[in-house]
């Protein structure tokens, strides 16, 4: 997809016109948008999808919700979709509410207008938007305190690699007595078919990963999207918390994976979407561990400033 | 840093109010000279050179941004400018939270001022000017979304 010559002379013309960045590098983002432009104080991120199954357009909009509480309130968001118009009528059935503006790529890759001037129009908010901007603001102040409080909580584990099993670990976990396994919940597909994962009687949910050797930022980023799932729901194009949400998931690991030149990156971004990951241990210790964690992760809400 | 790192956090500066600023077209050319410095053959002098780039791109981006404000004119320090971010009653700006404000006094400031200030003080491993320069990034990065 990324390599379609039609995508690459929109890149081309979007460099030349204002600032570029593809498949951004975010501290906290471990799913990007595809692009972020940027001109004279004006940004819009670009989603691109060249899928229509509904698991594609769910991880579209997980990108999506994650994005919003990362990146500045007043981004806008564009869809560029690399389909045929029946397929795209399907993606655009779904989506239109969450996007500020949908194209089609031949669309754009033919248009003789600037490309800047049409992705980063100003798309003025309305006074109804306004609320919904200000719970938007209040939500990512949260996120961030949240993956520092969890960062710092895993930066304390002295172990860095462990040859025991997460997945054993989880079952140890399972056999104590206090989780219960649940389907997943999902945006688009009721989950059905979703494994599920571990949930605790006070809430939190725990997962496991063993990473391969040549892996790990793919594992990770479909274990926390499940995290944003069941933490969020997008009502046009705003991520609101569900309730009982702001509760953190606990993964189960094999080791960290790190990232080049931000080695905690992996950490920070799965704590940015309410992750926090553990070295694979004795199940009362990593029981402890995860209360622990999960009430250290209430603080935000005690910080935030009140005026 | 990566160079995409540099080119995402170039878009971040540019679509933010700092654009607008005079410092601006220098607070971006910073950026780059973090990632030239790369090419410096001796590794303690390398990671000296970054750590500089870096702080003044964050301090002039932060020192503007708290300018065009109206908070703490006078500030000159992170210390100052976190504490201003923190504790402002600008009604559009949301706040940097308290424990987000200690957090980057002790992983940013306290950490690169004995770089910068102490005599014979140098980064010795790649991981930690990593880690630092992410540390910077990641406070930029929240900045521009109060």
């Amino acid at each position: 997809m990324r390599d379609s010559p039609k995508l690459l002379q929109i890149w081309e013309r979007l460099r030349s016109e204002c600032t570029l960045a593809v498949e951004p590098d975010h501290p906290y983002l471990l799913t990007p948008p595809n692009a972020l432009i940027s001109k004279n104080g004006r940004l819009t991120a670009i989603f691109l999808i060249s899928h229509d199954k509904l698991e594609y357009i769910e991880q579209l909009l997980v990108r999506l919700a994650i994005s919003k509480l990362a990146l500045p309130r007043h981004m806008h968001c564009v869809l560029i979709t690399m389909l045929d118009s029946e397929r795209a009528q399907n993606v655009w059935d779904i989506v239109r509410p969450h996007f500020h503006r949908i194209e089609n790529y031949e669309d754009l890759a033919k248009s003789r207008s600037s490309l800047a001037t049409t992705l980063l129009a100003d798309w003025a908010v309305s006074s109804s938007n306004q609320d919904s901007q200000n719970y938007l603001a209040k939500m990512s102040h949260c996120a961030f305190a949240r993956s520092h409080i969890l960062l710092d909580e895993m930066l304390k584990q002295e172990e860095r690699y462990t040859r025991r099993s997460p997945l054993y670990a989880l079952k140890q976990l399972e056999r104590s007595g206090n989780y219960k396994r649940v389907t997943e919940r999902s945006w688009l597909d009721n989950g059905d078919h979703r494994a599920g994962i571990l949930r605790h009687e006070q809430g939190f949910g725990v997962d496991a990963i063993q990473f391969r050797k040549d892996g790990g930022i793919a594992q990770l980023r479909s274990h926390c999207a499940s995290a944003v799932r069941w933490e969020y729901m997008l009502d046009n194009g705003v991520p609101y918390q569900n309730s009982g949400a702001g509760l953190v998931q606990g993964i189960i690991v094999n080791r960290f994976p790190t990232f080049k030149g931000d080695p905690w990156k992996p950490a920070r971004a799965a704590a940015f979407m309410g992750c926090a990951l553990f070295m694979a241990k004795p199940h009362d210790e990593l029981a402890q561990t995860l209360v622990h964690v999960n009430s250290q992760a209430q603080r935000p809400e005690n910080s935030r400033r009140r005026r | 840093m990566t160079r995409r790192r540099i080119e995402t956090l170039k878009v971040l500066v540019d679509g933010s109010i700092v654009s607008t600023h005079a410092i601006h077209p220098y607070v971006i050319s910073e950026f780059d000279l973090v990632h030239e410095a790369r090419r410096v053959p001796q590794l303690p002098r390398r990671y000296l050179l970054q750590v500089l780039h870096a702080t003044r791109a964050l301090d002039s981006y932060l020192s503007a941004f708290n300018n065009l404000h109206g908070l703490a004119p006078h500030a000159r320090a992170l210390g100052q400018y976190l504490t201003a971010l923190a504790n402002h009653t600008h009604a559009a700006l949301s706040h940097l939270s308290e424990l987000d404000r200690l957090r980057f006094q002790r992983t940013i400031a306290n950490i690169r001022n004995r770089f910068m200030h102490e005599a014979g003080a140098f980064p010795v491993r790649e991981a930690e000017v990593e880690n630092l320069l992410a540390e910077m990034d990641a406070l930029l990065s929240l900045v521009v979304t109060l």
